[in-house]
């Protein structure tokens, strides 16, 4: 407690994240799942019903604690493992428990959260309380249309902001990146940065290096994140269409992650495969984690608490903590601390 | 940069023309019509825009036509907006750039090899016609995305019927190895993307080629010495400490709050990493930072006090 009283920001920041959308489980992983997931320490299981329809609810059963998420699905309800009770998973009422001879017994108030549900971008995105934000919509993809290959997603021990900021930095490349993208140019060129509310974006040229993940060409690198946990690249090649990699790094704990993540190629894109793109992207973000994880401190210091210094190849980053501020400033707005 | 006002150039835009898609060609001419400052191919000016933005243009007009200078502007997508609101000024518009300078000045060599990457034309588009007058041997690559992308074309074939042009959509990227391979002790004057560049750069230096670059730098203010004796270029009103402290044409607000003995947290100093933001209570801000969003810009009420200055009149501060 005395560690968020000390760092009000600190706290704002874990607040505000309460009030935006994140990835909790691959569109994959729940045919129908149930699948377990944990977003800001809330435990919560996550399924597909009957009619195909994404549903995100409490993890806990209300009989005796068992884990829903390792249940299984039932028509529209998802049905605990321990004694199979099962819950609606549109309402979150009790529709059956199975000890009972006669099911108009039902405890009236056996019921359990339901929280809202949507899928996007090949997962199931969820908010724990009323959203701040509309889910997250990337400008650049306006009239494109996407096909999406979910990763395997990734434990990082780092907050949100710290996994946004790595995933669009490009002073590290030469650094951590040498053996995926080849020898990088140390001096990073002017970047030239727009931020708008809780958007930023930043246009680059990719001159391909000699590694695999530049092997298709020269294109136009479109950088776009939004506060506070939308990370993507659009990579526009004259000669092949546009493809994606996109991060969606998803808090279980303020500072400990499950990174969500995933490609996308335009529908026609006449590069390289969904799978192929998957496994140069891997390869880069697998170079990216130990250096990540080991970070200090592993959130961005809102409060000032860790000494940072910056030049003017961090202007994107710092633009990002700007947009990050703003949705911050949002949230205790239009939410006030009881 | 910080300006010295006094040696801006107060100009009017007299025409201006589509050159080519996202690109146009702005000419300056003094509202009097009176000769503007001499220049050498390579020369860029700093153009002040009507929001306090500042953006260097490479010039490409005639140095021996002194009526007026004419640069080419790349419109750049999810730029800062200076570009973009260069493309917004309109015929007739006043806006004030510095003298020319010239940090990618043209020897007189006995022979150059050109390259020119997108808009990296502009300055090699005023060396192609200086060399062409001396009677110099050149040659001239200018490469681009694709031709209906690629500004001054017609000149560039008129000026050197012998030039290559190389569209990525049709040929590539030019073989930059092989160009400098095949001229071995040419200089090579060269402007364009950084990647580009820095290519040059890494077989230039492999090959012991002469590479001269000119590089679209940051929008990064530094301070210059100032006379400190001349009186303030305006004050800040410190709320909280209740002084007055004036800030001298050569130096900044930081510099000058921290000589009265207030501290002010920075890091950087050269308006990217937002550590001196600074509150402001009342005055209007010349923003010179990296990292204001345009609606903040507006808004008025903070500033870097790194670089950020007054426009005009004392400011009042959250200090």
């Amino acid at each position: 407690m005395t560690e968020t009283a000390e760092r009000p920001l600190r706290a704002l920041a874990e607040r505000a994240m309460r009030h935006s959308w994140f990835p909790v489980a691959r569109s994959i992983d729940v045919q129908p799942g149930p699948v377990p997931a944990v977003l800001l320490g809330t435990k919560l299981a996550v399924f597909r019903d009957g009619d195909g329809v994404a549903r995100v609810v409490e993890n806990r059963c209300p009989h005796r604690g068992g884990s829903l998420g390792h249940g299984r699905v039932t028509g529209g309800s998802i049905a605990c493992p321990y004694h199979g009770w099962r819950f609606d998973g549109a309402t979150g009422a009790c529709d059956y428990v199975p000890s009972l001879a006669d099911q108009s017994m039902i405890p009236p108030r056996a019921g359990i959260t339901t929280l809202p549900a949507v899928e996007r971008y090949g997962h199931v995105w969820t908010v724990l309380e009323e959203p701040i934000r509309d889910l997250y919509e990337n400008p650049h993809w306006q009239g494109l249309d996407l096909e999406w290959l979910a990763a395997d997603p990734l434990d990082s021990s780092t907050g949100v902001g710290v996994a946004i900021e790595n995933f669009r930095d490009v002073a590290h490349f030469p650094f951590v990146h040498e053996v995926s993208m080849g020898p990088t140019p140390e001096v990073v060129a002017p970047l030239e940065v727009q931020r708008d509310g809780f958007d930023v974006f930043m246009a680059r040229e990719l001159d391909a290096g000699s590694g695999d993940w530049a092997e298709q060409g020269d294109c136009t690198m479109y950088y776009h994140c939004s506060a506070p946990g939308f990370a993507t690249i659009t990579y526009d090649y004259a000669q092949l269409g546009r493809r994606v990699v996109a991060g969606f790094p998803s808090p279980v704990a303020y500072d400990r992650l499950v990174i969500f993540w995933g490609v996308a190629n335009e529908v026609g894109f006449r590069g390289d495969s969904l799978e192929a793109n998957l496994a140069i992207e891997t390869e880069v973000y697998l170079e990216d984690l130990p250096i990540a994880d080991k970070l200090e401190p592993r959130e961005i210091p809102w409060d000032r608490e860790f000494q940072e210094h910056s030049v003017p190849s961090d202007v994107f980053t710092l633009n990002y903590r700007r947009s990050f501020r703003e949705f911050m400033d949002a949230v205790a707005q239009r939410f006030p601390e009881a | 940069m910080v300006a010295d006002r006094s040696t801006l150039l107060d100009v009017r835009i007299q025409a201006m023309r589509v050159e080519a898609d996202g690109v146009l060609s702005v000419e300056f001419r003094r509202p009097d019509g009176s000769d503007l400052p001499e220049w050498a191919p390579g020369a860029h000016v700093t153009v002040h825009l009507p929001s306090g933005r500042t953006r260097q243009y490479s010039l490409n007009s005639r140095p021996d036509d002194r009526s007026h200078y004419r640069v080419g502007v790349l419109k750049v997508p999810g730029g800062q907006g200076g570009s973009a609101e260069m493309h917004e000024l309109r015929v007739g518009a006043s806006v004030q750039i510095s003298p020319p300078l010239n940090a990618f000045p043209l020897a007189d060599d006995a022979e150059a090899l050109l390259i020119a990457g997108g808009i990296g034309i502009t300055p090699i588009l005023a060396m192609t016609r200086a060399l062409r007058d001396r009677g110099t041997p050149f040659r001239l690559v200018y490469a681009g995305r694709e031709e209906s992308s690629m500004a001054f074309l017609d000149e560039v074939r008129s000026l050197a019927p012998e030039a290559v042009v190389v569209t990525e959509r049709e040929h590539g990227r030019p073989d930059l190895e092989a160009l400098l391979a095949a001229h071995p002790g040419v200089p090579v004057y060269a402007c364009g993307p950084g990647g580009m560049l820095d290519a040059l750069t890494a077989i230039g230096d492999r090959l012991g080629a002469d590479v001269r670059l000119e590089r679209f730098a940051p929008e990064v203010a530094v301070a210059a010495p100032g006379d400190l004796l001349a009186p303030p270029e305006f004050s800040v009103r410190l709320a909280r400490a209740g002084r007055v402290v004036g800030v001298h044409g050569g130096e900044s607000i930081l510099t000058a709050v921290r000589a009265a003995g207030i501290d002010v947290d920075s890091s950087c100093e050269m308006g990217v990493c937002g550590t001196c933001e600074t509150r402001v209570l009342a005055g209007r801000i010349d923003h010179r930072d990296l990292l204001l969003s345009p609606a903040e810009r507006e808004r008025g009420d903070t500033m870097m006090v790194c670089v950020s200055r007054s426009l005009d009149g004392d400011l009042d501060l959250d200090l």
